[in-house]
């Protein structure tokens, strides 16, 4: 009889596999097990007929690169051959074929759709999008025309987590029990983050040891890089948008002119300077001027004035409108704190309490601090 | 039951609810804000149980009233959150709810760039 419904215990379960594989990445607490990634990288080889090779590791995919660069050199190999297609075809051919079938004999369609939106996407979505797709993209464009021959994204890596993710939740729930993919899932958890599979050598990368993401998911940290390897390769991101790393370097140096920022013609890096100095130091930076301030009258009986501010430049990269901010004192703190808003308010009630679910008419508290 | 209370601590803003929606669950009482780097966060504790529905954080405070507390990381244990007592403050001071319902929201920000309203990070 198909699984056509799952219990409450298994939709637990299923929140759990999916937390599983997000929190192995995420935790960046996650070391490299040699001894169960080299029985792992082994099995792989001889899956497609090849000799065990000699693995060597390192701590990030950049280091994967080097260590192909010296490959090359020290060993002086012309044509060092890649197996990363043939594995992948391999794991494909056994592994995901055979496992799939068997969870389509077993499984309703409604519970496999059920898994696959809430366990498999939602991984995929965080690790091999949002992280595994980034990092790759700019590995490669950081190393230029000699990537292509060796990248990574290999049989046996992040890039897999959502696909294992969904055939987990199957084997812990009982509906299978595959050897090949029990094997393939140990590869996994053996702690790699990726690796460059040639004939004869291996090099395998070791999982982040930090990564800083937004509320969505994105990687993103206006206060450094987003993502970090213990070799101390890192990657800067706003918003899930990859920037050089001359943003912050400039910005923590105070080197970050108005005329600089006037004079960049690429928008997203304009963003990105707009997110690292934060709203302080980019209305310091720009100047603005004060269009208008209220006195709220709170409920509690506190008085908070607030202000909207814009620039009197207008900028093109934000259809012809001005940066604007409402400024607000905390009341804990006295500290000023500005808050970026739409640049179509007129007025600073109105701007401030588009920030909140209040209406302005609403926006008026019986607590505070 | 105290009707149309609205707060606001920090960038954490706070408001009594009629009624809650169908689709929330309860979840473990977990931190409502929690600093990126200060390691500051926003709690609530005692009486209280917390829910979520679609993104969104609903507090049900039982008769013996739930304080929203901002305290530091190193001053907190899971086991605070059984106790409406005041902890060490970090930046603003806590307020005690009365028996009611709340939604909790965190402060927006506009990014005039992707022209989305983005949550305020500590």
């Amino acid at each position: 009889m198909k699984l056509e419904r799952l219990t409450n215990e298994q939709e637990q379960k299923m929140l759990q596999v999916r937390d599983f594989w997000l929190n192995y990445i995420f935790s960046c607490k996650t070391a490299i097990n040699k001894d169960a990634a080299k029985i792992g990288i082994d099995w792989l080889y001889n899956s497609i007929g090849k000799k065990s090779p000699v693995v060597i590791y390192v701590d990030s995919p950049m280091g994967c690169q080097y260590a192909v660069a010296y490959l090359k050199e020290i060993i002086k190999v012309i044509g060092v051959n890649s197996s990363t297609d043939q594995v992948r075809a391999q794991v494909r051919a056994q592994v995901v074929a055979q496992v799939w079938a068997q969870v389509v004999a077993q499984v309703g369609d409604q519970v496999r759709a059920q898994v696959w939106d809430q366990v498999r996407d939602q991984v995929r979505a965080q690790v091999v999008d949002q992280v595994g797709a980034q990092v790759v993209a700019q590995v490669g464009d950081q190393v230029g025309v000699e990537y292509t021959s060796f990248t990574g994204y290999a049989g046996g890596s992040i890039y897999d987590y959502g696909w294992v993710s969904f055939y987990d939740f199957f084997t812990q729930v009982g509906v299978i029990d595959h050897a090949g993919f029990n094997q393939f899932k140990s590869v996994l958890l053996s702690g790699i983050y990726d690796m460059i599979q040639l004939e004869g050598f291996c090099i395998v990368s070791s999982l982040p040891s930090k990564i800083i993401r937004n509320a969505e998911g994105r990687l993103h940290n206006p206060n450094g890089p987003a993502i970090e390897f213990a070799d101390g390769y890192a990657q800067h991101y706003v918003n899930g948008r990859a920037l050089p790393s001359w943003i912050w370097e400039k910005a923590a140096a105070g080197q970050i002119t108005k005329e600089m920022f006037l004079r960049e013609p690429n928008s997203e890096i304009k963003g990105g300077i707009y997110e690292v100095l934060g709203q302080k130091r980019m209305m310091d930076l720009l100047g603005a001027i004060e269009i208008d301030s209220c006195t709220i009258t709170h409920r509690n009986g506190d008085l908070e004035t607030v202000t909207l501010l814009k620039t009197s430049e207008l900028f093109e990269e934000i259809d012809g409108q001005p940066f604007a901010w409402v400024k607000m004192v905390c009341p804990s703190t006295g500290t000023q704190y500005l808050q970026g808003v739409d640049p179509h308010h007129t007025d600073a009630l109105t701007a401030i309490a588009s920030l909140s679910p209040f209406k302005p008419e609403d926006y008026s508290f019986d607590l505070r601090s | 039951m105290t009707n149309n209370l609205r707060g606001h601590q920090g960038d954490v803003q706070f408001a009594s609810i009629q009624s809650i929606p169908s689709s929330a669950k309860r979840v473990l009482n977990k931190p409502i804000a929690l600093g990126e780097h200060s390691g500051h966060m926003h709690v609530i504790t005692g009486d209280v149980e917390m829910l979520e529905a679609e993104g969104r954080i609903i507090c049900v405070v039982g008769p013996d009233g739930a304080r929203i507390q901002h305290v530091h990381e190193s001053n907190f244990s899971e086991k605070d959150y059984e106790s409406s007592k005041e902890l060490p403050q970090a930046d603003h001071g806590s307020h005690l709810l009365p028996e009611g319902t709340y939604e909790f929201y965190i402060q927006n920000s506009y990014n005039p760039y992707s022209k989305l309203m983005e949550r305020v990070i500590d």
